[in-house]
């Protein structure tokens, strides 16, 4: 009676101390409200890794020492509820005036339309940030690496620019340095595939040798993946180009798709027989049963010293320093090259990695101050601040020339290189989901290539057929609204014949390609039901 | 009285203008995607203007029914009674061929095309009239129940429509579809070569396609021993897009040119 009367007593103070201290708090942050001299500049986003609010906190900071009167707070969101976060506050009117709209989230076309500012007429100015700089003069667009094309910047369904970029980003394989010399020594990281392999196999051995059960490369459905379709795709460079009907140098996973149902590759042809056989020997190396492990679990053995190799992107490159205890070393993912004995005929080359931006940044339509936050933007995304950023936050820059720092710039981009091939799960969800169902049979000990083709093979052209009848779903439904927005682009007010070009251009190649895929869906159909 | 016929003119002015504003900003509200919103202001009104904004919307809003669709196909075929030459009409007319030809579960194809020929032959010259032989063109060169000897005379009857056609958009949609169809179903490489060229000359509007168009001609000069033309659209692709990422074989392909003597 006595020690529930002591527990009651301490639940009430907490209580009241909690009150007080919501109350402090909420009058706190209401005076500081009060005060109309200060302009404040909130931004979202839900990047927790490591380093990044940390740059965004300094450059905050930055901007503030600039503008007297002018406070910036970031809001930082877990990545899982950041969708619902950003609807729930574009529809209550209380959202930040910066959102983070990279990956589409937070950003449908509709979304967007709807919600938020476009920037194209920024995008065609130059930063005036930049001054002083090699960027001085150049329209904002230019300044970007890969000139605001990506889909977090640029929409083409509505023909405007809604984001700025603040990173890049590239894949590549992690290993634990002070693991590594520990166990094979001080020998250097694989430069080819050959060495990657050889290197993999020693380790088993030692393991078989010592009892040690340290993995060669953390696997799981998300990051093992990621090397096996590089390994697949470098094989399928000559294959890929092969298929290029259109000769713009690059088939899309559609023509990929149609060309197989006109019968110009199969999974007898050698290079596809080729890609399964790299798959299997990297898949070797990842632990078993990867495939039904999430990414956590593969970077738990990572960290854990469990694993010596990891293949992930760049994001991952501050939270990793943070979080392991060893030193960590970064090499390019070790593909075949043209003097590869086995795979060399099959290879081009090393890919280009081009620029894939992201972190991007757009204004919702209710910001208060919306000069202000403009000029945020325009010096989140400029030379010297984007450098900054870079430098803290371990992350690759996206503005032109910045040159990234020695710890990242093992991941800065290879500009020049050859085009990827493909691998046959690019087609399609139906497609990959059949080769992931086998993929148990590709990568066991016990497994083999001719399992995996012999489990998928007759499966395989009704989920390519099915994939494509998805596509031309997808694309009918733009279409459709494209039809719709054209005709409202004509009769407004005061029309923009460039952009009703742009439109009419969109438009029809997308319906092209529409007719080409719908002409061979029933074409083939017709051949394969008349045998 | 002549108060009152003020008064009635002024309050009969105000609400036109109204009725404008009102329908320009549910344009410019369809044009942004929201065309949601657009067509709660389309309902609201009348007159032909905001009948055809009606029977759009109703085309997208979803859900997408069989209903919308037949609802906005009455409006649709009311509007195109209105005479040949006036733009709604057109409008009409080549939006109840885009019902046949992309918005319905089930395509009508001979029906969409039969109302492209009857608006393409009213007013050729119309900003609807040049949208409709392009999108008629694909219907005739993709008609997968048609012979191969008949898709590729649809072909050859179509090459001097591109060349001849008046509005540029339509001249340069057309070349590319031409273009395309000679590399798809192998009419030659010459031929595509020149239509490309010729879409290009009406101009590319968007970067993507553009710096398509570049290796694409250029590809299709060094394979058709232009080695000269091939080096010019290499070079430009090269100038214009400093990141694009076929430089290193488009760098590869301009070196293993013959040199010009």
């Amino acid at each position: 009676m006595k020690a529930s009367s002591i527990f009651n007593g301490i639940g009430l103070t907490i209580l009241a101390l909690s009150f007080v201290w919501a109350a402090q708090r909420s009058l706190r942050l209401s005076s500081e409200k009060q005060d109309d001299s200060l302009v404040t500049i909130r931004f979202a986003h839900w990047q927790l890794e490591g380093g990044i609010r940390d740059a965004f906190d300094e450059i905050a900071r930055d901007y503030e020492k600039l503008h007297p009167g002018v406070h910036i707070e970031q809001v930082a969101v877990p990545e899982r509820i950041y969708n619902q976060w950003v609807t729930t506050q574009l529809v209550g009117g209380t959202v930040t005036d910066l959102v983070e709209i990279s990956n589409g989230k937070g950003a449908t076309d509709e979304v967007l339309a709807r919600h938020f500012i476009p920037l194209s007429k920024l995008a065609e100015e130059p930063n005036p940030y930049n001054a002083g700089t090699s960027l001085e003069g150049v329209a904002l667009r230019d300044t970007f690496i890969d000139g605001l094309t990506g889909e977090g910047s640029y929409r083409s369904n509505l023909l405007e620019y809604y984001g700025i970029p603040l990173s890049a980003f590239t894949v590549r394989m992690y290993y634990n340095r002070t693991l590594w010399r520990s166990v094979v020594g001080d020998v250097p990281p694989p430069t080819d595939y050959d060495e990657f392999i050889k290197l993999c196999a020693r380790i088993r051995a030692i393991n078989e040798k010592t009892g040690r059960t340290i993995l060669p490369i953390a696997g799981s459905k998300s990051n093992s993946p990621v090397l096996m379709e590089n390994l697949f795709g470098s094989v399928t460079q000559r294959l890929n180009q092969s298929l290029d009907t259109l000769h713009n140098l690059n088939p899309v996973p559609l023509d990929i798709g149609i060309e197989f149902l006109r019968k110009n590759w199969d999974l007898d042809t050698p290079a596809i027989r080729l890609g399964y056989e790299i798959s299997r020997e990297a898949g070797l190396n990842f632990q078993p049963g990867y495939i039904q492990l999430g990414r956590d679990d593969a970077v738990f053995y990572f960290v854990q010293s469990k694993a010596l190799m990891i293949t992930t992107g760049s994001w991952d490159s501050s939270s990793f320093r943070q979080l392991a205890n060893f030193e960590i070393g970064v090499f390019d993912l070790p593909l075949p090259d043209r003097d590869n004995p086995k795979y060399g005929p099959y290879v081009l080359g090393a890919a280009a990695e081009g620029a894939a931006t992201g972190l991007n940044f757009g204004v919702p339509l209710y910001s208060k101050n919306l000069d202000q936050t403009l000029d945020f933007l325009r010096y989140l995304g400029s030379y010297p601040v984007n450098s900054k950023f870079s430098r803290i936050s371990g992350w690759l820059p996206s503005v032109v020339g910045v040159v990234p720092d020695e710890k990242i710039a093992p991941f800065a981009p290879r500009e020049l290189g050859y085009i990827p091939g493909f691998s046959p799960t690019a087609i399609g969800p139906d497609t990959s989901r059949i080769i992931s169902n086998a993929n148990n049979l590709l990568v066991s000990p016990n497994g083999s290539v001719q399992e995996l083709l012999d489990e998928i093979r007759d499966e395989l052209p009704g989920t390519v057929r099915s994939d494509l009848v998805r596509t031309q779903t997808g694309s009918v439904k733009s279409i459709s609204r494209q039809d719709v927005t054209l005709a409202a682009m004509q009769r407004m007010t005061t029309p923009s014949p460039q952009k009703i070009d742009q439109m009419l251009e969109s438009q029809n190649q997308r319906e092209l390609v529409h007719a080409w895929t719908a002409f061979q869906l029933e074409r083939t159909a017709a051949r394969s039901s008349s045998r | 009285m002549p108060h009152l016929v003020r008064l009635i003119l002024c309050l009969s002015l105000a609400s036109s203008a109204y009725a404008t504003d009102t329908l320009g900003q549910a344009w410019q509200e369809a044009a942004a995607g929201l065309v949601g919103d657009a067509h709660k202001y389309f309902i609201t009104q009348s007159g032909p203007e905001a009948e055809l904004g009606q029977a759009l919307s109703f085309l997208v809003i979803q859900p997408k029914t069989n209903a919308n669709l037949d609802r906005a196909t009455e409006l649709l075929t009311e509007l195109s009674k209105r005479p040949v030459t006036d733009e709604i009409s057109q409008a009409a007319r080549y939006y109840l061929a885009r019902i046949a030809h992309m918005h319905r579960q089930r395509v009508d194809l001979p029906g969409a095309k039969a109302i492209y020929d009857a608006l393409i032959a009213d007013a050729p010259d119309s900003f609807y009239g040049s949208l409709a032989q392009v999108k008629v063109a694909m219907i005739d060169l993709y008609d997968p129940k048609a012979s191969n000897q008949e898709l590729r005379a649809r072909f050859d009857r179509l090459i001097p429509v591109a060349k001849a056609i008046a509005d540029k958009s339509a001249r340069r949609d057309l070349s590319i579809i031409l273009a395309d169809t000679a590399l798809y179903f192998e009419y030659g490489d010459d031929q595509a070569l020149a239509l490309l060229l010729q879409a290009n000359q009406a101009g590319i509007t968007q970067s993507a396609a553009q710096a398509d168009i570049l290796v694409r001609i250029g590809e299709l000069a060094r394979l058709t021993g232009k080695p000269a033309l091939a080096r010019e659209y290499y070079q430009r692709l090269l100038d214009t897009f400093p990141r694009d990422r076929r430089r290193l074989m488009v760098m590869e392909n301009l070196a293993s040119l013959p040199t010009a003597k």
